[in-house]
């Protein structure tokens, strides 16, 4: 064998790279269709049958291409083995990155010994390593063809199973667009009466339709919440929980409407808790989680996520955002790409999830430093914890007062973004002539936490910065323009309220309309108790399970360990002292207790909180 | 007989680590199992 037979020519390393690229793109193909499977969570788009052999070809063409310069550098020199170790090493690491449980001296052992034995075959049988990868390169391309199909002609047909235009429609049936803010609070929504001017749009969409100041929530994270807006259930009545999806045991708003002859949408920057794994996307037609970003084609391999978490290289970078992140104004853009497809004979029901206010709070520019404090924030301390990846500033206990003004800040500064972008959707909406037939609710799943309490972020708590949410509804018929309502309302309601938007009777779902303020009935008797719980979790808050009851003025929040709370909303809204040891307080104390535990108990009678007195 | 992660994740990198070793040191090894082979058969032949 001459010589030049034992040099990398550019194409050579190249036509490897690929090949081992696609052929590692193609395993974890397998090993993400293994896990689902066997029951686990995956954590990527449904169309990782085409992103992962994507992403993978594209990181090592990247890499081939850096040994291919290397090759017309050396002139020709270059031996092949190095080159084929390099891959080597690239296709180890992806490979033993498929298993992080695995400890990594024995990943990095397994690594190493996948490129030696590439390295020697390369140096001893080049020419045939040549052949191999050659006749290996079309093979592979038109199996990740195929298999890349899978995932979206699966959604595809999906979506024509759910899109069916059979029904008839009743031609006075509004479309429904819900604009669900993640982890907005009320306490910061000016519309809310925020003394801070976070919400201008939203104060005039409030002004032309109506506003509920006391609308609460189900639950303080994002699955249970969004599970009650579309089944109407409370989280104690559903599977929805830390570790499991929402299974298929109640109908689904989306569902309802779908069946009545709706075209269903779902346009979600929250990819942790409203994916196509958590159960909350059922009903839509069409649903768009992840997107198609380039972030999140590297979040689809093993490698890339391995670099998307890696801090030292974020450090390098100073990038401390999601790496597949999408904006207000991407969820908008996507929903108006599918509005100018969407059947014009059909209402239909929008869902759209806007991220922008979930930590890290990173705003967008014009909006970021808006208040001045943008120089005392520390993004370097943001840590992204495997394996889904949120970041998350670190040591907020020891924040000073002035840094922790700054976190506050910079969430109102992203808020204020995303008010801008429910005017931008609105106007959209007015210029295609369809607001005048349009219900535009505007809510969130949850709140967030600076502090109160000592406690910060959500899902900890049940306290009102929580659970306190804002909630306008424009457009409804019938409904007085300009109207505010101070009754405490739950947001368990809202599935109801928006089927009877449609003119959808018979109670598909439960819950109380929300029109009831105006039926003449005395909405504050007549209402669904206002309910939320958390479950327990591993290692963090909470530990046990906890529930609270709403009745205005009094909030009353109990663990399943007997510990209870009880705060006069009042006179105290800062929810600064526990009245539960209080006489005065105690026949509400004993009154709300009751029903929390006969509310609780209707589901499931392990969940019957102690009640004062009753030992 | 309950198995756990607490078991299954360390016997997992134990049998990648030795998997790994055996890439590493795969021509030793397929040599030495020659010889080993050889002195086996050996043994069998003469008698």
């Amino acid at each position: 064998m001459t010589d030049n037979h034992r040099r990398t020519g550019p194409v050579d390393v190249l036509v490897l790279a690929a090949s081992a690229g696609l052929l590692l793109g193609l395993i974890e193909v397998a090993t993400l269709y293994a896990r689902l499977g066997l029951g686990g969570r995956i954590g990527v788009s449904r169309d990782f049958t085409w992103m992962a052999p994507a992403a993978d070809l594209f990181l090592f063409l990247v890499g081939g291409g850096v040994l291919a310069v290397a090759s017309l550098l050396s002139r020709g020199r270059l031996p092949y083995w190095v080159g084929a170790a390099a891959v080597g090493i690239a296709f180890g690491a992806g490979l033993v990155l498929l298993f992080p449980r695995i400890h990594s001296v024995a990943r990095l052992i397994v690594l190493v010994g996948i490129a030696v034995q590439l390295g020697r075959f390369a140096a001893a049988r080049p020419d045939l390593l040549r052949r191999r990868a050659l006749r290996a390169l079309p093979v592979l391309a038109v199996l990740a063809l195929v298999i890349g199909s899978l995932g979206p002609l699966t959604r595809s047909l999906e979506g024509r199973s759910l899109a069916d235009h059979s029904v008839a429609v009743s031609p006075d049936a509004p479309n429904i667009v819900l604009v669900v803010l993640d982890a907005v609070r009320a306490a910061s929504v000016s519309a809310h009466g925020y003394a801070r001017r976070t919400t201008p749009h939203l104060e005039r969409l409030a002004a032309e339709g109506v506003r509920f100041d006391r609308a609460i929530s189900t639950a303080p994270w994002t699955l249970p919440a969004h599970a009650t807006l579309f089944t109407g259930r409370y989280p104690h009545e559903l599977s929805a929980s830390w570790k499991t999806p929402l299974d298929a045991s109640d109908p689904t708003l989306a569902e309802v409407l779908a069946t009545h002859g709706y075209a269903t949408a779902g346009f979600t920057g929250n990819f942790f808790y409203t994916t196509w794994e958590t159960g909350v996307h059922r009903g839509f037609a069409h649903y768009d989680d992840y997107g198609v970003t380039t972030g999140q084609l590297l979040l689809s391999t093993s490698l890339g996520r391995r670099l998307a978490l890696d801090q030292r290289l974020r450090d390098l970078f100073g990038y401390y955002d999601n790496v597949n992140r999408r904006s207000a104004a991407e969820i908008n853009d996507a929903f108006m790409g599918w509005l100018d497809d969407a059947p014009a004979d059909r209402p239909f029901f929008a869902f759209l999830n806007y991220f922008d206010a979930h930590e890290p709070y990173l705003p967008e520019d014009p909006y970021r430093d808006m208040h001045g404090s943008d120089h005392l924030r520390r993004n370097e301390l943001i840590r992204f914890a495997a394996p889904l990846g949120i970041g998350y500033r670190m040591f907020k206990h020891e924040m000073s007062p002035a840094e922790r003004q700054a976190e506050l800040d910079a969430y109102e500064e992203t808020i204020t973004y995303m008010d801008a972008q429910i005017a931008r959707l609105v106007e959209e909406l007015d210029s295609r002539g369809l607001l005048q037939n349009t219900v535009v609710v505007v809510t969130a799943d949850h709140g967030e936490q600076f502090g109160e309490h000592d406690l910060f972020e959500h899902a900890n708590s049940l306290y009102m910065p929580l659970v306190h949410v804002p909630l306008v509804i424009h457009g409804a018929r019938g409904w007085p323009a300009g109207s505010r309502v101070t009754t405490a309302a739950t947001l368990r309601d809202l599935p109801a309220t928006l089927l009877e938007f449609a003119g959808i009777d018979g109670e598909p779902l439960p819950g109380m309309s929300l029109s009831r303020h105006w039926a003449g009935v005395d909405a504050a008797a007549a209402t669904s108790p206002i309910l939320s719980s958390v479950r327990a979790r591993d290692r963090l808050e909470p530990q046990v399970d906890v529930h609270s009851l709403i009745e205005w003025p009094y909030h009353l929040i109990s663990r399943a360990d007997g510990g209870v709370e009880l705060y006069d909303l009042v006179v105290d809204p800062d929810q600064l002292v526990d009245r539960s040891e209080s006489p005065d307080a105690r026949p509400a104390l004993v009154r709300l207790s009751r029903t929390l535990s006969g509310a609780t108990d209707a589901a499931d009678p392990e969940l019957a909180l102690p009640v004062p007195g009753s030992e | 007989m309950y198995i756990g992660p607490e078991t299954i994740m360390p016997l997992a990198s134990a049998l990648a680590a030795i998997g790994g070793a055996l890439l590493l040191f795969w021509q030793r090894v397929v040599g030495y199992a020659r010889s080993a082979g050889r002195l086996i058969g050996g043994m069998f032949t003469r008698r």
